[in-house]
């Protein structure tokens, strides 16, 4: 049936079809600056919500966020989606997800997402890693797409670049292949390609968290499945390391 | 279970017929030394009722009453200094910390964890918790360093490999950090080791599970602000602390206030539930 | 069922039967745009490259809101997000005019019937860098009253960079406040670049890097259609950017 008033907002709250999940990371590691990356910064994910749903449960709404850093930021958050990640050395692709269908205001759509290219193995000193190429389906369907990152030299844990989409492109609902040129005698290294199902945008504060009310304030009850972890990723001040927490309330939807 | 609070109404008609609770509080803490990026960033104070706690040795929780459920619902708190962000939580003591010797330091409380409550309707779930460090003797000659092992937030055991290094040599007592933990980890269900890999002359800490209830962030001195569970930010969290797997743990309802130790005073109100 | 603006309960009802529509959006803007002066618009201002257009709207789904909206950027703010509508464009090489639509009549806030939208907030768009010194840009348009023939007349700065945005308002003819549409463009030099002509409805403004919601908002909330466009906007800075932003739309039935 699905929750359809404050009331049974309430009412999950009251049976106990909630739960409450720290927020809590250590980016202990200053990130790369270099070809977009450090712009953005991966900081935080929280526990990953019972896969499958519980009994009684037919999607996990996210209904309150607070959050602080280290150093003052604005997040983004979201439920995270694996698009597929690129081995440097051996220049091979590994295809991920694509992003979720979902019915929006009567309709059933694919969705989409900017893309976010996180290193998620560090790479080693040496060589050149080179550029890739990321073919994709844009955000209306269009497959074919491509964009092009500079993998920089010795690319640090968590340095997030966000690719520059082709054209007016708003986002990507899937990843069909990755290529690589101009390397020579490639590091070890991996990239992971996410997209976002957005939470929401919200100020940080540094070491002083605030809170966002994902109901009567900014008004996005999605009500998700299991199997999606939710992330943050934050616009950095700065690319030294740092520190995130808080916690955040998902309800259970009936 | 199905729960008695099913409308805004009954809610409200549960505080009018006395089936809630609402008490005034001050709470107290104490400066400690600043945090550092080897400390977890953050510096913390717990602070507990201010009248019968001696900081931070002796903790007195804020007192509440012992309906089976009690739903969070409003609080004021204020601060005497400004920007200080508060988390109203339990604090759960998982153990206590010798670090004055290199080698396994944790003495572990004699409860069983992980501490379990209701979770999306499924009774003695594992519950998460942040991992915090409160300094009870002041450490001395060298900042004690030290890794976790630990039972994550998943259930997955983790051998630590991230060394907390205390922020000074000489880190004072009182001082308050969230332990290290693995990269996409967030949270604690238990922890089974404290390895002293660098120890001090002197130091002792006790170790809490923070499970948090409330935030509210008070913009500006002696100037309350409110959090309203209910409607300017859903969640009505139940303040009865969670119970361990098994055995008896020392729990304590607590202001958690960062980069500061001021303490708050101020109104929480909760509301029976069944 | 009725207006899903008239209670949260009935948002959250919609939310659940029919599906938000909810994004992050990319923009990039990927060179340096130009400062208004005072005789373009006073306030320096940008139109974001992508925009997003409300999809079909399907099972009983009459039309949509904006009910969310945050953005964050490298770049500090305000932001707005509008329901944009193309009044007009001016090819500059042939001065030569192409006609665009008339805003749209609407329901607004979820009550009565609909009325005759008009853009408080025209804005020139230069959608290709023009090459123009110090040119002249007369619109001929029809203003909030439905008077036609009306002009504003702007002087833009020479050589105006793609994705630059230059505020009508200050310069209408007049007393007017707003455009339902314009029959007219032209520009007294020039010989490269596109310029088109906007009527924004504006629909949520956040202040800075991330603030408040548009509930409350101090815009009237207009019913959404499908295929209508939203674009996005920034105020005050002229440097290159990415930005996100995330717009939530809820469904009426």
């Amino acid at each position: 049936m699905g929750i359809t008033s404050y009331d049974g907002l309430i009412s999950q709250f009251s049976n106990g079809t909630f739960a409450s999940y720290p927020l809590w990371d250590d980016q202990g590691v200053t990130v790369s600056s270099a070809n977009g990356f450090g712009a953005i910064g991966r900081l935080g994910y929280c526990k990953q919500l019972p896969n499958p749903l519980p009994s009684g449960v037919t999607g996990y709404i996210a209904t309150k966020i607070s959050l602080t850093a280290s150093s003052a930021y604005a997040a983004l958050v979201g439920w995270q989606v694996n698009l597929g990640s690129f081995n440097v050395s051996t220049a091979s692709f590994t295809a991920g997800s694509s992003m979720p269908t979902r019915t929006e205001l009567g309709t059933s759509n694919v969705l989409s997402s900017p893309l976010f290219i996180e290193c998620s193995t560090g790479f080693a000193a040496g060589g050149t890693p080179g550029t890739i190429t990321v073919t994709y389906t844009s955000q209306a369907g269009t497959a074919g797409q491509t964009l092009t990152q500079i993998l920089p030299a010795s690319l640090a844990l968590r340095s997030v670049a966000l690719g520059v989409l082709s054209g007016t492109d708003t986002g990507v609902q899937s990843i069909s292949g990755v290529t690589v040129s101009g390397q020579v005698s490639p590091p070890t290294g991996i990239v992971t390609f996410y997209g976002m199902i957005p939470i929401t945008i919200m100020p940080i504060s540094a070491s002083s968290p605030l809170l966002d009310n994902l109901i009567t304030q900014h008004f996005n009850p999605m009500s998700m499945p299991a199997g999606f972890n939710i992330a943050v990723y934050c616009w950095a001040s700065n690319q030294l390391a740092k520190g995130l927490f808080g916690e955040i309330i998902v309800v259970g939807n009936s | 279970m199905a729960g008695s609070i099913t409308s805004r109404s009954i809610l409200m008609n549960q505080l009018a017929t006395g089936n809630g609770f609402l008490f005034p509080f001050s709470s107290t803490g104490a400066s400690g030394t600043a945090a550092a990026t080897a400390s977890g960033y953050f510096s913390f104070a717990l602070c507990a009722n201010k009248n019968g706690t001696t900081y931070p040795t002796t903790l007195v929780g804020l007192p509440i009453p012992a309906p089976a459920k009690l739903r969070m619902v409003f609080g004021t708190f204020s601060s005497a200094s400004s920007g200080r962000a508060c988390y109203l939580c339990n604090a759960y003591q998982i153990g206590t910390v010798n670090l004055t010797a290199t080698g396994s330091q944790l003495t572990h409380t004699t409860a069983t964890l992980p501490m379990t409550r209701t979770v999306f309707g499924q009774g003695s779930t594992a519950i998460p918790l942040l991992p915090l460090i409160l300094v009870t003797t002041a450490t001395a000659t060298t900042a004690p360093a030290f890794t976790m092992n630990y039972t994550n937030q998943d259930g997955g055991v983790v051998t630590g490999t991230k060394t907390f290094t205390f922020p000074g040599a000489a880190t004072i007592a009182g001082s308050g950090y969230i332990i290290k933990t693995e990269d996409g980890d967030s949270g604690v269900q238990d922890i089974s080791a404290i390895s002293v890999v660098t120890a001090g002359t002197a130091g002792a800490a006790t170790i809490y599970g923070l499970e948090f209830y409330e935030i509210v962030n008070t913009a500006f001195s002696s100037i309350a602000s409110t959090c309203d569970s209910v409607f300017s930010g859903i969640g009505l969290m139940n303040m009865i602390p969670s119970s361990p797997t098994g055995g008896t743990i020392t729990s304590l309802l607590t202001t958690l206030e960062i980069t500061g130790a001021n303490g708050y005073s101020g109104v929480y109100v909760g509301v029976s539930d069944t | 069922m009725g207006n899903v603006l008239t209670s949260l309960d009935n948002m959250l009802s919609q939310a659940t039967s029919q599906g938000l529509f909810s994004r992050f959006v990319y923009q990039n803007i990927n060179n340096n745009t130009t400062n208004a002066t005072s005789t373009c618009g006073y306030t320096t201002a940008r139109r974001f490259p992508a925009t997003i257009t409300v999809p079909t709207l399907g099972g009983s789904v009459t039309g949509a809101y904006l009910v969310g909206f945050r953005m964050a950027s490298a770049q500090s703010g305000p932001f707005i997000v509008g329901f944009e509508t193309l009044l007009g464009s001016l090819t500059v090489s042939t001065n030569s005019f192409t006609a665009g639509s008339t805003l749209p009549s609407r329901i607004v806030n979820g009550t009565g019937s609909a009325q005759q939208l008009a853009s408080i907030m025209p804005i020139v768009a230069i959608g290709t860098t023009i090459t123009a010194t110090s040119p002249v840009l007369t619109v001929t348009y029809t203003n909030q009253a439905g008077t036609g023939a009306r002009t504003c007349t702007m002087t833009l700065p020479t050589s105006s960079a793609a994705m630059s945005e230059f505020l009508m308002s200050p310069h209408l003819q007049g007393t007017d406040t707003g455009i339902r549409s314009v029959s007219n463009i032209s520009i007294s030099t020039g010989s490269a670049g596109v310029i088109n002509i906007y009527g924004i409805i504006p629909l949520a403004v956040q202040g800075s890097v991330s603030g408040p919601d548009p509930i409350p908002t101090p815009f009237p909330l207009i019913e959404l259609l499908g295929g209508d466009v939203l674009s996005f906007h920034s105020y005050n800075v002229i440097a290159t950017d990415i930005a996100i932003s995330n717009i939530v739309l809820v469904g009426e039935n």
